[in-house]
């Protein structure tokens, strides 16, 4: 049974693990021990950790309460301040540039960079939007799976990109249907372009490699791009098909310098 | 010797996610002019043996909660970049000699091109947050953007508590203050929003992020006690810095605290005059005066067992934290964590 050492005991020699561990847990004069703490030998390691784990000592009460002033008064602060200055959803509505307004006029302060990424954001927002998939799944077993929209959504790859270059771009998919899906793969053909240049199916990957859609809800597959040493320059364009879904699919585009 | 192979595994897992990191990180780094006052200095504290817990934090939680840690490879990034600004800045405004075993960059290249090389790293760090909105979209990529915000702002409102009581030479300061400064300067950023960016990303948003500030709070403030331990206890060659440096820089730890509060008043008029000495006037004598001090009031043990204490709290909140989830590497990794936390001598 391990003993604990004491201030009193500077100079005796702790006896039990507490010595040989030299973690002595030597208490403080004058702190006041508490609980089941009390009588606790600082053994080293994990025993300590987990024995300490059943107690509530001091500074454990001290940090908690310390957390819950700071919670109140920053998280909860910092969120006011955020839904004051910005609604996030707003991000999704066609206007987005109303929304770069009203962050400019009412947060004047904040540095640019924050209002480039904002932009960003809210263009990327518009470009998901587009990007979005809308499919349904029937609950009955045998019925073919309809597609909201007879088009085929087009996914073009921002900016210009050079040979050797790699570029990730998500789809967000989303089920309108009553049902999960099944585990979707994804494969995409060659992307090829007017002048005959030619980028390999095996140059695009999908991560996840398959992905379930519970109903009413959204996943992403991000479609990761490489485009080959050599590419010739212009724009590439392919198609990129649900394994699962067989009216599920998009146009890829990209356009290399 | 179950000790050493929990140990062992927790570093091994530390080098995997910190290997994957700096592969994402280093490609974020610009290679153009000014190279030789700028960009070639901007990886000198990254490629230091660093721990690389954040990161690791990030990465594993994500997992843990399902998720594909590849796509919190750009959050991950980002606040190992803005941790490393804050290192250099920190030397700077410390003083201090070394990091991670070699001369500071204030040291090796001047205080004007340190703080230059600081404020770029705060900049390049955006990047790949900017670089989300095109992997998790524009609502999670704002939600991690405005948990980076609050992560910088707690820590930048932590080291100016701390630097303002050395420099107004505070020394009526209680338990409570270094909690309270220790949660803002380090668990937000090194354990809270680490964990909390990690499950937000594997949820597309939707865990409640608040379950993780309890389980960071006692985790970083262990980890930073541990810190303030090591440091003047530990071995330079392992720790990487000054040992005493906190000493001879008059850091309001919870060890000088607690000696503050525990010695007479003859002594503690005693370490006023010491702390009110500029840095470079203080002398070795002194120094191992106070050494002696913090050996008679066991204010080194005592903070030993706070930390324990801390250590043993976050465990108990982990199984709060990263309850319902799957056995996995990486929710044992977090366990383990915690433990490796308080027993590392780097």
């Amino acid at each position: 049974m391990a003993t604990r050492a004491t201030d009193k005991g500077k100079g005796k020699k702790a006896s039990g693990k507490a010595a040989r561990g030299g973690r002595g847990g030597a208490a403080p004069k004058g702190e006041k021990q508490e609980g089941r703490e009390s009588g606790k030998t600082l053994l080293g390691g994990l025993d300590a950790v987990r024995g300490f784990a059943e107690t509530t000592s001091r500074v454990v009460r001290q940090a908690a309460s310390i957390l819950e002033e700071e919670i109140a008064a920053g998280i909860v602060a910092a969120r006011q301040v955020e839904e004051s200055l910005i609604n996030v959803k707003a991000l999704r509505a066609a206007n987005a540039d109303s929304v770069i307004h009203r962050f400019r006029k009412d947060a004047h302060e904040v540095v640019d960079i924050l209002v480039d990424l904002i932009g960003t954001a809210a263009k990327y927002a518009e470009e998901m939007r587009k990007r979005a998939v809308s499919f349904r799944v029937s609950g009955n077993p045998g019925r073919p799976e309809r597609q909201e929209s007879d088009s085929a959504p087009y996914l073009k790859v921002p900016g210009v990109l050079k040979s050797g270059q790699s570029v990730q771009v998500p789809m967000t998919l989303e089920n309108s249907g009553n049902a999960p899906t099944e585990p979707m793969r994804f494969l995409s053909t060659d992307l090829v372009s007017p002048s005959g240049g030619i980028i390999p199916a095996r140059q695009i990957a999908f991560k996840p490699a398959a992905l379930t859609i519970q109903p009413g809800g959204r996943g992403t597959v991000v479609v990761q791009l490489k485009i080959p040493a050599g590419a010739k320059p212009g724009l590439y364009s392919g198609l990129v098909q649900s394994s699962r879904t067989d009216r599920l699919r998009a146009v890829l585009a990209v356009e290399v310098a | 010797m179950a000790h050493t192979s929990t140990y062992e595994r927790v570093t091994g897992a530390l080098e995997r996610y910190k290997s994957l990191t700096m592969q994402t990180l280093m490609a974020y780094l610009p290679s153009r002019e000014p190279k030789r006052y700028l960009y070639d200095l901007v990886p000198s504290y990254p490629l230091r043996a660093g721990k690389g817990f954040r990161p690791g934090l990030c990465l594993s939680t994500c997992s843990a909660f399902g998720g594909d840690p590849d796509l919190a490879l750009n959050s991950a990034v980002a606040i190992e970049i803005f941790h490393n600004a804050f290192l250099i800045h920190d030397d700077v405004e410390d003083g201090s000699e070394y990091r991670r075993g070699k001369a500071t960059l204030h040291v090796e290249h001047g205080i004007p091109i340190a703080v230059n090389v600081g404020d770029a790293m705060n900049v390049l760090s955006m990047r790949p947050l900017m670089e989300n909105a095109g992997v998790l979209g524009p609502e999670l990529t704002w939600l991690v953007f405005t948990e980076i915000e609050h992560m910088v702002r707690q820590s930048v409102e932590g080291q100016a508590l701390e630097l303002g009581w050395v420099r107004d030479n505070v020394c009526d300061l209680g338990e409570e203050d270094y909690l309270r400064m220790t949660l803002k300067k380090t668990c937000w950023y090194t354990c809270i929003h680490p964990c909390r960016i990690g499950a937000l990303i594997a949820t597309g948003g939707a865990v409640d992020a608040d379950r993780f500030n309890r389980f960071g709070y006692y985790m970083g403030a262990a980890f930073q006690i541990q810190d303030d331990i090591l440091n003047l206890t530990g071995d330079r060659k392992k720790y990487g810095k000054e040992i005493g440096g906190d000493i001879w820089e008059g850091k309001r730890t919870l060890i000088l605290i607690h000696l503050l509060n525990r010695c007479s008043a003859t002594e503690k008029e005693g370490l006023r005059r010491f702390l009110a000495t500029p840095r470079t006037e203080r002398r070795a004598k002194d120094v191992r005066w106070v050494y002696r001090l913090l050996a008679k009031y066991g204010s080194i043990e005592s903070a030993r067992r706070s930390a324990y204490q801390l250590a043993g709290a976050a465990l108990r909140e982990y199984h709060v934290a990263y309850r319902g989830l799957p056995d996995s590497e990486d929710k044992r990794f977090i366990e383990n964590i915690i433990f490796y936390m308080i027993e590392r001598t780097i």
